[in-house]
């Protein structure tokens, strides 16, 4: 059975016809259900538009590739440009569900399609020199998580020494066990360094205090 | 969002502040009793209703709160929590309502580590673990069944003698193994460094008090108006917008609808056609102003 359905297909074959570049995504494939589930999810969102593709690699830990793109799970999948120069947009999971939205936004984010951050925002996102990578836990069911993991993809996009992802909690559980998530959106900016809890991170002010803070 | 569809349709400049689109509707997982669709999930009616409204190209300043209202003289002013101050000529209250909260130590420094209000959002984090739901009414109930898909152990704190949500429900979840319900019990406190361990609750018939360990505490406790900036001269002892048949509040040109008003019965489809009411009022307002 196709993961989309014909009106939902129409609908998000719409949406993406805004955007401008090419869009590639790199999706790292584990051995496992999670891992099927996404890549059904991928391949048949990859048909949407033309200037989306899919390239497949299988998860190993600690191969070059799962290196060079700082993968640490699977299923994961990496929204890039063409070239793939661009490594700090990504999703742990499946893009599902409410999370439809930011899997959306990415896409035509990374097209071309983004808005300036304000300077003092910039400010602030600009000074951040060693690489960090910034989590937003969060469930599929969850409505006020999509605008948090937006928020967090737009901050990766304007600089490449920050990684954003989202990771879907019900498939990395363990992951939200060891990190004493308790809520969803939750936000971690590099190892607990700092965080932002529920609905604030839908307030990119509350997000860029908190990296300000590290 | 009904309210600035009305005030566009009446070619009125009019713009919406709001903290997020949809309030309390996204908070429920479908939405079943809106005339001429039997079910629709509650995200997509709320999208099928900011489209509509938003092809209408009003401004629309999302994320933001209404700190205070100073609703004398003829400019109505909003300071807000983009720092900004907006100003009309006339205004339209529509803020819903908010969960109501415990108020007991421990709550706010632990709500997001184990303390929650949302069970959609946040019940997903508490799978195989020990989950307390206060509250027994329909939305304690219908959180508590909810979380029965996640959780392993479900503890149900009820202020009252029985449960007094609709019947099937009170059934479904006193027939489940894995419930335990304390009656005539409130909570005194949240326990936990860091994150919730336990729930304090004390027994209102003789007042012993009993930990309950826990890896989280929902709070269904019912929802208060979200009206904290409105002047306390437009509102009842309870914090709702005192509004007449029209809508008009105590302040000439500002006007309210919807939850956060003293209308009765909180619904999706009254509180759409007191938008609708409240913006068909504030544009007679203005078209009486003296020039």
């Amino acid at each position: 059975m196709p993961v989309f359905d014909e009106n939902t297909s129409k609908q998000l074959s719409a949406i993406l016809a805004g955007m401008i570049n090419p869009v590639k995504f790199v999706f790292f494939k584990g051995d496992n259900a999670k891992s099927e589930e996404a890549e059904n999810f991928l391949t048949e969102f990859a048909a949407f538009n033309p200037k989306l593709s899919l390239e497949t690699i299988p998860h190993v830990e600690g191969s070059p590739e799962a290196a060079l793109w700082n993968t640490w799970a699977a299923p994961a999948v990496w929204v890039t440009t063409a070239d793939k120069s661009l490594k700090g947009v990504g999703f742990y999971g499946t893009p599902g569900g409410y999370e439809i939205n930011s899997f959306l936004m990415s896409i035509l984010e990374v097209s071309g399609k983004k808005e300036p951050l304000s300077p003092e925002f910039k400010k602030v996102v600009d000074a951040v020199s060693e690489e960090t990578e910034i989590r937003v836990y969060i469930a599929l069911t969850c409505p006020q998580c999509p605008a948090v993991v937006i928020n967090a993809h737009r901050l990766a996009v304007e600089n490449p020494k920050i990684r954003s992802v989202m990771v879907e909690g019900a498939a990395f559980k363990e992951e939200c066990d060891k990190s004493g998530i308790k809520a969803f959106p939750h936000l971690v900016i590099g190892d607990k360094k700092a965080e932002v809890i529920g609905e604030n991170g839908k307030d990119m002010n509350k997000i860029i205090s908190a990296l300000a803070s590290i | 969002m009904n309210a600035l569809l009305y005030t566009k349709r009446k070619k009125m400049d009019a713009a919406l502040i709001t903290g997020d689109i949809g309030g309390q509707i996204v908070h429920s997982a479908s939405i079943e009793n809106w005339l001429g669709i039997p079910e629709i999930a509650s995200s997509g009616l709320v999208n099928n209703f900011f489209a509509h409204v938003d092809a209408f190209g009003a401004p629309i300043k999302k994320e933001t709160t209404v700190l205070s209202l100073h609703g004398e003289g003829p400019v109505k002013k909003l300071d807000c929590s983009d720092g900004n101050t907006y100003g009309a000529k006339t205004l339209i209250i529509a803020t819903g309502k908010n969960p109501r909260k415990l108020g007991v130590p421990g709550e706010e420094a632990l709500t997001g580590r184990g303390v929650a209000y949302c069970t959609t959002c946040d019940g997903p984090a508490f799978k195989g673990k020990h989950v307390v739901v206060v509250g027994g009414g329909n939305s304690g109930v219908e959180a508590a069944l909810d979380l029965l898909s996640y959780a392993s152990r479900l503890t149900v704190v009820q202020n009252l003698e029985d449960l007094t949500a609709d019947g099937v429900l009170c059934d479904k979840l006193k027939h489940n193994p894995a419930v335990e319900v304390f009656y005539n019990s409130v909570c005194v406190e949240v326990v936990g460094q860091g994150s919730v361990e336990g729930l304090k609750i004390k027994s209102t018939t003789n007042n012993l008090e009993h930990l309950i360990p826990c890896d989280g505490v929902f709070v269904e406790i019912g929802l208060i108006p979200a009206s904290s900036f409105a002047p306390s001269s437009i509102k009842n002892p309870g914090g709702e917008i005192v509004v007449d048949a029209a809508c008009a509040t105590g302040l000439p040109g500002v006007f309210a609808a919807g939850d956060v008003t003293t209308v009765p019965f909180k619904q999706v489809v009254i509180a759409a056609g007191e938008g609708a009411k409240a913006a068909l009022s504030a544009h007679a307002y203005l078209l009486n102003l003296p020039q």
